[in-house]
């Protein structure tokens, strides 16, 4: 499903530490000959201090910032060959996001906004939308809250309705980026159980990104990434 | 007060990261501020220029004596020199004279420098000699004139009056409180001469001696003149002019601080767009122990800085801009009504201060709403929530609004009813202001009713942006509430200009209707087309048939200007043929004189149809309605008297006419003959045999001399579209610059909102949103919300040209006009202003894309 292999990226210094005192066009190697992957239906977390790099990372396998060295495919795909259009494409067939703050657009209800992966890949009825987004609701709980506006939601329901938006479409990959970190204990845990469930009855990969030792508990292998490197700690 | 705000909670480190917003509201309030004030320092320069003029003209003249248009009799003169009440009277003769190698046209005055100098010492030479104020050869001439004709003291100049030529000597130069700039001055024996009417002059300037009441003075001056005395104040003279121009400068004004009220709403919508980014700063201030009220007067102190500032820079530019105008352009805005006047620029500190106190106004009150409702946020929930736009508000209260919006109209309704209050349209202006609050108190649940119009479509980018603008109408209501009444505005002076320029071809059509027109021209305004001339002009070759016009000025109030009384040859029962009639026409009875005053002079004097009204005829109440027209045919004027002032005219009916503002009253001519004997024409309208060739018949008319114009009808009009053109060219200006500011308000709400809305436009490039995807859905965005500002101005501007056109229209300048939609112009505008948004939407696209969109996604952990 993903796999990268030597994977090289570095950044102006200026990016990684705004506000320091840099030298003109002076660079920071954030990752150096990474190879990692991710089978179909795996739940893989990645772990590591901050500012090592971890969202990045992400961002990285999404093709949403180039790569400077390696090669990195997705669903068969190598990124390196794909232009804006091509990259946006595969987001949308084959990826699935969630993300801290959740990111529910305001001005849309529950059900609209989880439709919005649905919409964008286009081809189906407004109907169709309809029932596949009532669908997916209500399997993460949600099946009365599709007219709400997401102002009223609480942490803990925003993510659930974020982790529904991921799921919509059927991606292949989920890619989640410390989906607990707004929210307690119980209703992470909640949050993480209904990923790792719903992701695999979909046959869906997870990457996690995750500073929670919980959180990442949930996954079948866990990474540290350190020292532009990334280390299998589990199991 | 600067320091104190840049030292407050909001200083130099929170405002300066909104410098941008901050330089585009007090650019705004400067350029509003500037436009009013350079149009209200042209105006009052050029009015105070003009007012110079006739005072240096009438010096310290208690009275100025004139005739009818043929001039006042030398005996009328001799005798009022010599009554008791008299200290000095002094004769004038203006004359129309054509000066210099390049006959230039120039206003000729001649005077008995005696009597002159001790009433109007403007009008005396400076000259090293003293006696050469006293030769008939001698010439004085203007420091402007002198230096058009490159002439030097001693040398000669030719003065050509109706093609008698002569040559003075130039003695010196007028002073510099000579009331015109292209002016000249001879003595009167010389300016006999040149007219030939030795038996005439043109007016007679009095001074009473001490204790003599001047009204006293006017009636026994009356009753002893055996033919009725035209007699004015100089200050009369001065009011009426400055009165006849008046709703046209307060026009401008009112449409210059259009501009400011524009830029008031840009201020508006910049600072609720800083309030909702600053709603986490705000929420935070405000946990930390700072109260609502602080809160209030820290934003308030912005707006005020930002208005004094901009208020200072736009006095500055305005007048630089009033000094540029006046120097390279004159006192004349394009009305006409000061045209050739050339002021200096006079600045008063009161004007200065009420522009000033106007723009910290409009700053004021564009951050008022900001700032009131960023204190009533709940601090907890704004600490909380992403900035967006402010939660439950009084801004977002549509019951409110809905009534808010329901009681402005219903005041508008009642202001259109006013009449003018000190001959100003002031309910009319306060109605358009009214309609004005109402559209955009309602532009939020307008907006979103609007956008619910629109399908549901299955386009990712269409729906995202109908919906969000749907169901957050708020902010788009603040992008849009200076585009909103900038269009407003445009589209309505779009129509009533429209509407103005469609009416007046039309009444040109009307009232043009022979072949060939002959107009007298001279600034002494003497009949150029006497009985003989007319013979002349009727049995000329290929003319089928002539009718003369003769144009009398009638006063009907001191305080206002003449009247035109336009004696034509037409008759009652083709009179319907040759006017443009307005109003049902009436039966008019027997034994009476009918008239058809003008739609001006109906307004102006109350005149309606079938009443009576008594009309002044060269400064006598001539009872029309008692004279026999058949039995006092061909008797001369002197056989009328003052007591034959009894009764009245008979209105037959009212017309339309844009060419005369003062008002306008048309008799038959044979009737005007009949009452006054004066058989003398100025103008001519003349249709020629089948087939037959203007060219020809203008040069077989060439005897007529230079002192006769003759156009033909399509000539007239295109001079007549020119001239309406020109007048309304400033209006198209200052239309622009509130379209500009309107724009700029809209542009920057797109700017804004793109900005605010990063991580919104992030999160859907993860989601698969292409760069072309993202561009198409903000600049979609941007049409949409354009379109709707284009939607609510139009619907509201039309409301406001029937304001123009049925109140402020008839109220300022007393006619009115045919609706027309000028339909092209309004989509060309309109399409442009879509444009216009779209582009500045792909602009700020385009920028927030160059940042690091997918970043931004992460900023809040």
């Amino acid at each position: 499903m993903l796999s990268i292999s030597r994977l090289r990226k570095a950044y102006p210094a200026s990016i990684v530490a705004p506000g320091q005192a840099v030298a003109a066009g002076a660079t920071r190697l954030l990752f150096d000959g990474v190879d990692f992957a991710v089978g179909r239906g795996e739940f893989v977390a990645i772990t590591g201090e901050s500012g090592t790099g971890k969202s990045t990372f992400l961002n990285l396998i999404a093709g949403l910032e180039p790569i400077d060295e390696g090669l990195v495919e997705v669903d068969g795909q190598s990124l390196a060959r794909l232009d804006d259009a091509g990259l946006a494409r595969l987001r949308r067939h084959s990826l699935g996001f969630v993300f801290q703050a959740f990111h529910l657009l305001p001005y849309l209800t529950v059900a609209e906004n989880v439709a919005v992966p649905l919409r964008l890949l286009g081809g189906r009825s407004i109907r169709e939308i309809g029932q596949q987004v009532d669908q997916v609701l209500s399997t993460l709980g949600l099946a009365s809250m599709g007219q709400t506006m997401p102002q009223t939601l609480s942490g803990g329901e925003a993510q659930r309705v974020a982790i529904a938006r991921a799921l919509v479409h059927s991606p292949k990959l989920i890619l989640a980026d410390e989906p607990t970190g707004n929210l307690d204990a119980d209703n992470g845990a909640t949050v993480m159980r209904l990923l790792k469930d719903r992701a695999s009855a979909q046959g869906a990969a997870v990457v996690l990104v995750t500073h929670s030792v919980q959180a990442a508990a949930f996954a079948d292998r866990v990474y540290v990434l350190a020292d532009r490197r990334l280390t299998l700690q589990s199991p | 007060m600067i320091g104190a705000a840049l030292a407050g909670p909001f200083g130099w480190k929170s405002a300066w990261r909104f410098r941008a917003r901050l330089a585009l509201s007090l650019t705004a309030v400067a350029i509003g501020v500037a436009i009013g004030y350079a149009v209200h320092l042209i105006n009052t320069s050029a009015v105070e220029e003009f007012a110079r003029g006739l005072r240096a003209m009438s010096g310290t003249a208690d009275l100025v004596v004139r005739g009818s248009r043929a001039g006042l009799l030398l005996d009328v003169f001799v005798k009022l020199a010599r009554d008791p009440l008299v200290a000095v009277a002094s004769p004038v003769i203006e004359l129309d004279a054509r000066v210099g190698p390049a006959r230039k046209r120039v206003s000729v005055i001649g005077i008995d420098a005696l009597r002159a100098g001790t009433i109007a010492p403007a009008l005396l030479g400076e000259a090293s000699e003293q006696l050469d104020v006293l030769r008939d050869d001698t010439i004085f001439l203007s420091a402007t004139l002198a230096s058009e004709l490159n002439v030097q003291v001693g040398g000669n100049v030719d003065v050509e009056v109706e093609g008698v030529a002569r040559a003075f000597r130039i003695a010196g130069w007028l002073s510099a409180q000579a009331p015109e700039a292209m002016l000249a001055v001879i003595d009167i024996a010389a300016a006999q001469g040149l007219s030939g009417a030795y038996d005439r002059i043109s007016r007679l300037d009095i001074r009473l001696r001490e204790g003599v009441a001047v009204p006293a003075a006017i009636a026994q001056f009356q009753a002893q003149s055996p033919l009725a005395l035209s007699i004015e104040q100089p200050d009369e003279i001065e009011q009426a002019s400055a009165r006849l121009s008046r709703a046209y400068r307060v026009n401008l004004t009112v449409l210059a601080l259009m501009a400011l009220f524009t830029g008031a709403l840009l201020v508006f919508s910049c600072e609720a767009l800083m309030a909702s980014r600053r709603r986490a700063e705000l929420a935070l201030l405000r946990v930390l122990g700072m109260t609502r009220a602080e809160v209030i007067r820290s934003l308030l102190r912005q707006s005020a800085i930002v208005g004094i500032a901009g208020s200072i820079v736009g006095l500055l530019l305005g007048a630089l801009i009033a000094s540029l105008a006046l120097r390279y352009g004159g006192g004349d805005l394009g009305a006409g009504y000061y045209r050739g006047v050339q002021p200096g620029l006079s600045v008063s500190i009161g004007a200065a201060i009420t522009f000033m106190a106007c723009g910290i106004a409009a700053a004021l009150l564009g951050g008022a709403m900001p700032a009131l409702d960023a204190a009533r946020v709940a601090p907890a929930r704004a600490l909380r929530s992403t900035p967006d736009l402010l939660g439950a508000s009084v801004l977002q209260r549509t019951v409110l609004r809905w009534t808010s919006a329901i009681a402005f109209l219903v005041l508008a309704t009642l202001l259109v009813r006013l009449p003018p209050l000190l001959d100003l349209p002031l309910g009319g202006y306060g109605a358009i202001a009214c309609v004005l609050f109402a559209a955009l108190v309602s532009l939020p649940p307008l907006c979103a009713w609007i956008l619910r119009l629109l399908p549901h479509g299955r386009d990712l980018a269409f729906w995202l942006v109908t919906t969000r603008l749907r169901r957050a109408p708020l902010e788009a209501s603040i992008s849009l509430a200076a585009m909103v009444a900038a269009v407003s505005l445009t589209v309505a002076m779009a129509i009533m200009v429209g509407s103005f320029r469609g009416s007046l071809l039309q009444w040109l059509d009307r009232l043009l209707p022979a072949d060939l027109y002959l107009r007298s021209t001279g600034a002494d305004d003497r009949p150029r087309l006497g009985a003989a001339d007319q013979t002349r002009i009727a049995a000329t070759s290929g003319v089928r048939s002539v009718e003369f016009l003769r144009m009398e000025p009638v006063m009907l109030d001191p305080s206002r200007p003449r009247v035109s009384l336009l004696a034509r040859d037409v008759d009652r029962s083709s009179i319907a043929e040759r006017l443009p009639l307005l109003e049902r026409r009436v039966a008019i009875p027997a034994g009476v004189i009918p008239v058809w005053p003008s739609e001006v002079a109906a307004g102006l004097y109350g005149l309606r149809v079938g009443q009576t009204m008594a009309l002044p005829l060269a400064g006598a109440v001539s009872d029309f309605a008692a004279i026999d027209s058949t039995a006092r045919a061909g008797e001369p004027a002197s056989r009328l008297g003052p007591n034959d002032a009894a009764r009245a005219v008979f209105i037959a009916g009212i017309w339309r006419d844009y060419g005369r503002p003062q008002g306008a009253i048309v008799i038959e001519r044979s009737q005007y003959i009949a009452l006054t004997g004066d058989r003398a024409a100025d103008d001519a309208a003349i249709w020629f045999e089948r087939d037959e060739d203007a060219a020809r018949v203008t040069e077989s008319l060439a005897w007529l001399g230079s002192q006769v114009l003759m156009a033909t009808p399509g000539e007239i009009k295109r001079a007549s579209v020119q001239i309406f053109d020109r007048t309304f060219a400033v209006t198209y200006a200052l239309e622009a610059v509130a379209v500009l500011i309107g724009v700029a308000g809209l542009s920057a709400g797109i700017s804004a909102s793109v900005a605010m809305r990063r991580k919104e436009l992030g999160m859907l490039r993860h989601f698969g949103l292409s760069r072309a995807q993202l561009m198409r859905l903000l600049v979609g965005e941007g049409v949409a919300l354009s379109g709707v500002g284009a939607i609510v101005g139009s619907v509201t501007g039309v409301v406001l040209s029937w304001i123009l056109i049925e109140v402020v229209n008839r109220q300022s300048f007393h006619w009115g006009m045919d609706m027309h939609w000028p339909v092209g112009t309004l989509i060309g505008f309109i399409a442009a202003l879509i444009g216009v948004a779209a582009l500045a939407a792909a602009l700020s696209a385009r920028r927030v894309m160059g940042e690091d969109l997918v970043r931004s996604v992460r900023e809040d952990w």
